[in-house]
């Protein structure tokens, strides 16, 4: 058994969890107003009308599991965002490595901190994807009340969020569940710790604050960067 | 075809028409208030597929009445039919467009899409409303009950050539007194070429309509990209990770050889 390195903290797993539980909830009852193909999967939902139902209360939730996780741990969430949109023009080179990685090649990266460029643009994407779904989907939500072209302009917001993050998503699920290289991760979101092979390999920069020193088993330092991997 | 012609420079604002279409498509009158105008209402509802506009305004120290028929244009090329998800519009062999009360959810994007503003949407109800064209007196053989019971003519429901050629001669007889008058659409084939069109003595945006009748930007913007992206690029991540799951256990069963 190797040993674990903490890695997210409670604040980050309620998070993730909640948000993609609701994220998915709202992406198949809204794909039912673009797709004809899940339209058999309505009766779940109580039909048409009950799927419109279902997307705005899992609407309020997909708002508020940003906010809540926030007030839970302000310095965590803000750390998080602060991360991943600091970007330098060399970061980009990632992504190279990353798309022959992705299909099975051997990539070289530059040593990484606690979260990748693909991480980082994913953070990115879906925090900008969150806004712009809350902006027109509450324009959708109040349709009647708005002018035709107003109405237009935010269904066009509300398709370009779900396009892009739609897209990220499916990307995300095949690594976080089947790429032999990032499979590992997974275990971060569920448990709270990774192990130290794998902290060490893809995120030396993180892994070389954090790692244990002899004597403070478990405990680890606040890092540099100011994230707070102490477990309370 | 057939089409319907509407000469706003006969009409005398009688509103015979919406009784009749009130008749005809069995709809409650509505309570309304007055606003300082001879228009019965504001705008055309749910319960009220079409409305006799009033513009009432001075010339060279005269009060005129300007009258616009406010309803659904029936586009060949109908923004409504191409936006509703749920395949819930559509046009009957007569070139009506109408809707499908059980498919129609209520959504609105209909409304959003329509370059003219029409569809109405019972919130209530949660369905969508507006002129039918009478297509269920169409098919009987019948014409619609609003062109059945103008009196001065202004209201003429039949082939939508002939029609044309006797739009194009009244507007030749009308521009001597009425020099801005026009036909509306101005071209005959605008938005897949209207079931309805006018001969109007202001200009377009005199009545509130768009200057050109076309598909708004908007509209095209969403329907022929960003919708047709929304089907592609996930689509798109899907392969790629179908690809990626194949080269990458390809690669590992090469490894696994190897070791042996
Ligand atoms: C704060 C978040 C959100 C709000 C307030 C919201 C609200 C709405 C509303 C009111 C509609 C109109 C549907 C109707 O009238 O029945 C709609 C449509 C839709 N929503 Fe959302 N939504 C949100 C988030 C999401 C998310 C996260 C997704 C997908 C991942 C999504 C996907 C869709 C789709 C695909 C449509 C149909 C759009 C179209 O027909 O082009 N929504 N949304």
């Amino acid at each position: 058994m190797s040993n674990k390195i903490f890695r997210f903290n409670k604040t980050m797993r309620f998070f993730h969890w909640s948000y993609i539980t609701f994220y998915f909830l709202l992406a198949i009852t809204g794909a039912f107003l673009y797709f004809d193909f899940l339209d058999w999967l309505r009766p779940l939902f109580g039909g048409a009308q009950g799927a419109r139902i279902v997307h705005r209360v899992a609407a309020v939730g997909l708002i508020l599991s940003p906010i809540i996780s926030f007030l839970l741990n302000p310095k965590e969430i803000w750390e998080t965002l602060k991360y991943a949109y600091s970007w330098k023009a060399s970061d980009l080179k990632f992504f190279g490595g990353f798309i022959k990685e992705f299909f099975g090649g051997h990539a070289h990266y530059e040593p990484q901190g606690k979260y990748n460029q693909g991480e980082k643009l994913n953070i990115v994407l879906q925090s900008l994807g969150w806004l712009l779904f809350i902006v027109s989907g509450i324009v959708l939500w109040r349709f009647e009340d708005f002018s035709p072209e107003v109405g237009m302009i935010a269904l066009i917001g509300h398709d370009i969020a779900f396009i892009f993050t739609l897209a990220y998503a499916i990307g995300h699920i095949y690594l976080s569940l089947f790429h032999p290289v990032t499979k590992p991760a997974l275990e971060g979101m569920l448990t709270g710790y990774v192990d130290e092979e794998y902290a060490k390999n893809h995120h030396p920069l993180w892994y070389n604050e954090v790692k244990p020193v002899k004597g403070e088993a478990k405990k680890q330092a606040k890092t540099k960067s100011g994230f707070v991997t102490t477990q309370k | 075809m057939n089409g319907m012609f509407i000469d706003t420079s006969l009409c005398v604002g009688c509103r015979g028409c919406m009784t009749a279409c009130k008749s005809w498509n069995e709809l409650p009158g509505e309570k309304t208030t007055f606003t300082g105008s001879l228009q019965s209402m504001p705008d055309t509802t749910p319960k009220t597929y079409t409305l006799i506009k009033f513009y009432e305004h001075e010339e060279n120290g005269r009060l005129r009445f300007d009258f616009f028929k406010q309803q659904c244009f029936h586009c060949g090329d109908a923004a409504c039919e191409k936006a509703c998800p749920e395949d819930a519009i559509y046009h009957t062999k007569e070139g009506a467009v109408v809707r499908n009360y059980e498919r129609c959810i209520g959504c609105d994007y209909c409304q959003k899409a329509c370059p003219f503003n029409i569809p109405r949407i019972d919130t209530q109800e949660k369905k969508m409303h507006k002129c039918t064209l009478c297509f269920d007196r169409l098919e009987n053989g019948e014409i619609p009950a609003c062109a059945q019971t103008c009196s001065p003519g202004a209201i003429k429901y039949g082939n939508r050539d002939e029609l044309w050629e006797v739009a194009q001669k009244r507007l030749a007889e009308v521009k001597k007194e009425y020099p801005k008058a026009n036909l509306y659409p101005s071209d005959k084939n605008a938005l897949g070429g209207t079931g309805v069109f006018y001969l109007l003595i202001n200009e377009p945006e005199f009545y509130g309509l768009p200057a050109e009748a076309k598909l708004k930007t908007t509209f095209s913007l969403w329907h022929d990209v960003v919708r047709p992206l929304g089907k592609i690029v996930p689509g798109l991540a899907l392969g790629a990770t179908v690809i990626a799951a194949v080269t990458n256990s390809v690669k590992k069963q090469r490894e696994e050889g190897h070791g042996e």
